[in-house]
């Protein structure tokens, strides 16, 4: 049984709470301890009594998600963030990210993703959603958003260097075996030792770290 | 001279008087008439194009506050619901897939009625949106270049972000081209806009004549409203291109 991690969410639309409510409220480690209509009502929660991780819209009426999170990591710097994103916001994301969230969900995201985005998050570690769009990871990445600071030079193969870009391409595991004669196993043990050198959790997280360490180039995965 | 005929004549030079005041009322009449229909015209051109505008805006924002948070929330509930069941696990997946995809139309549409970007970000990030949308397509490659940073009016953003969205629709439509270069850039006041591509060219003069030139007619108007100017070159086999003037 892991630690119980206590929640705040933020977000306008009552309908969409009310979802995000009823779908924590069947996770037994997680105690859901209110939630907030815009970003006042939020950081007014948090003095209150500041939770482990906050699920937070970006716009919001009064006070948006950005500004609520810069004030929240700047006061409460122990209070992690998660921000919550339409579709169409990829601005919107990374303006979140430089203001001191940790991760961003789409709001279409699957339960699993958004367990794990709150498990990962609650240790301090960075989450890409996976439905991050090329696009976005690089804006991800000429964003003032560093998350690597503190990493030493991983040091990678060429035939792990080789992988990362087709990963990055978005290949599956068979088309890479296919593509560089080795079998489906041995890709997937390869993509397995990259995602744990890299310290990340899915594609996205790949493309970002491959990105922001010159092991791919923008060109690369835009055109 | 005899006192009859000077009378005769100052009567011509009388009639001949009046007729050229008639002459010259008429003329300016028709050319104020011409003047009030033109100016009238651009007036209706403005409202049109900002009625329109402003539906796509209110479309766009229904779809993304009104339907966006209903669907997101009926996946997370859908989610929620704990089934043993492999195949119940299998359709519940499946409606969630579907929901996935109407988000996705859903954005598409929402991005075609009207870019957030340009809202929160302005005019210079919408264009390198949307080029790079384009040229992750693959069918025209884009480059674009920014000469100088500069402000421009914000009720003219839209205006010029459409016309280049137009001209680049049009490249990808008749021109057959690979590439098209587009080049921003501010000189004494006013906004240029460069665009060249390397496609097979057209008759700007028939396609102005034909109401095929939906395209060119949107542009023209365009830049009626933003009293700018539009020269369009083109060459067969040469490639076309756009060069737009406005004052900001």
């Amino acid at each position: 049984m892991p630690n119980s991690i206590r929640l705040l969410i933020a977000d306008d639309h009552e309908i969409f709470r009310d979802g995000l409510v009823l779908m924590l409220s069947k996770q037994p480690h997680l105690v859901l301890e209110g939630q907030a209509e815009d970003g006042q009502e939020l950081i007014d929660m948090v003095k209150k009594k500041p939770p482990d991780i906050v699920l937070t819209d970006i716009k919001m009426p009064r006070m948006d998600g950005i500004e609520a999170t810069r004030y929240i990591r700047t006061w409460f710097p122990q209070v992690n963030i998660i921000a919550l994103s339409m579709f169409d916001e990829e601005n919107l994301i990374v303006d979140m990210l430089e203001a001191g969230a940790k991760g961003y969900l789409l709001k279409n995201a699957d339960k699993q993703e958004i367990l794990e985005a709150i498990e990962n998050v609650y240790q301090s570690k960075v989450f890409y959603c996976q439905h991050t769009s090329a696009k976005l990871a690089t804006m991800i990445v000429k964003s003032k958003f560093n998350p690597y600071r503190k990493t030493e030079s991983i040091e990678f193969t060429d035939r792990e260097k080789d992988i990362v870009k087709l990963i990055c391409l978005q290949f599956t595991a068979q088309e890479i075996a296919d593509k560089l004669f080795l079998s489906k196993r041995t890709v997937e043990g390869y993509r397995t030792r990259i995602l744990e050198k890299m310290n990340v959790k899915n594609t996205a997280g790949v493309v970002i770290f491959a990105l922001k360490h010159g092991i791919i180039k923008e060109s690369d995965i835009l055109e | 001279m005899g006192e009859r005929e000077y009378q005769f004549y100052e009567a011509v030079m009388i009639l001949a008087l009046l007729i050229g005041i008639i002459i010259a009322y008429f003329i300016i009449t028709i050319i104020r008439y011409h003047r009030r229909y033109i100016k009238l015209q651009k007036e209706r051109i403005l409202a049109e194009i900002t009625i329109q505008e402003n539906e796509r805006k209110r479309i766009a924002t229904d779809l993304h506050d009104g339907l966006g948070p209903v669907l997101s929330s009926v996946k997370l509930h859908i989610n929620t619901v704990e089934l043993v069941n492999a195949s119940d696990k299998a359709i519940i997946d499946k409606a969630g897939k579907h929901i996935d995809e109407i988000i996705r139309s859903m954005r598409q549409i929402s991005y075609n009625l009207l870019p957030n970007t340009l809202e929160r970000k302005g005019l210079l990030e919408a264009i390198r949106e949307f080029t790079t949308l384009i040229n992750e397509r693959r069918e025209l490659r884009i480059e674009l270049q920014v000469l100088k940073g500069f402000p421009i009016p914000r009720e003219k953003e839209i205006h010029i972000f459409r016309m280049i969205q137009e001209i680049v629709h049009n490249t990808l439509k008749h021109a057959g081209a690979n590439s098209l270069k587009i080049g921003l850039g501010e000189d004494d006041g006013f906004l240029l806009i460069l665009a060249q591509d390397d496609g097979k060219g057209f008759d700007v003069a028939r396609a102005k004549e034909e109401s095929a030139g939906l395209g060119l007619k949107s542009l023209e108007s365009r830049t009626e409203i933003l009293n700018g100017q539009l020269i369009i070159e083109s060459t067969p086999n040469r490639g076309t291109e756009h060069f737009i003037k406005i004052p900001v």
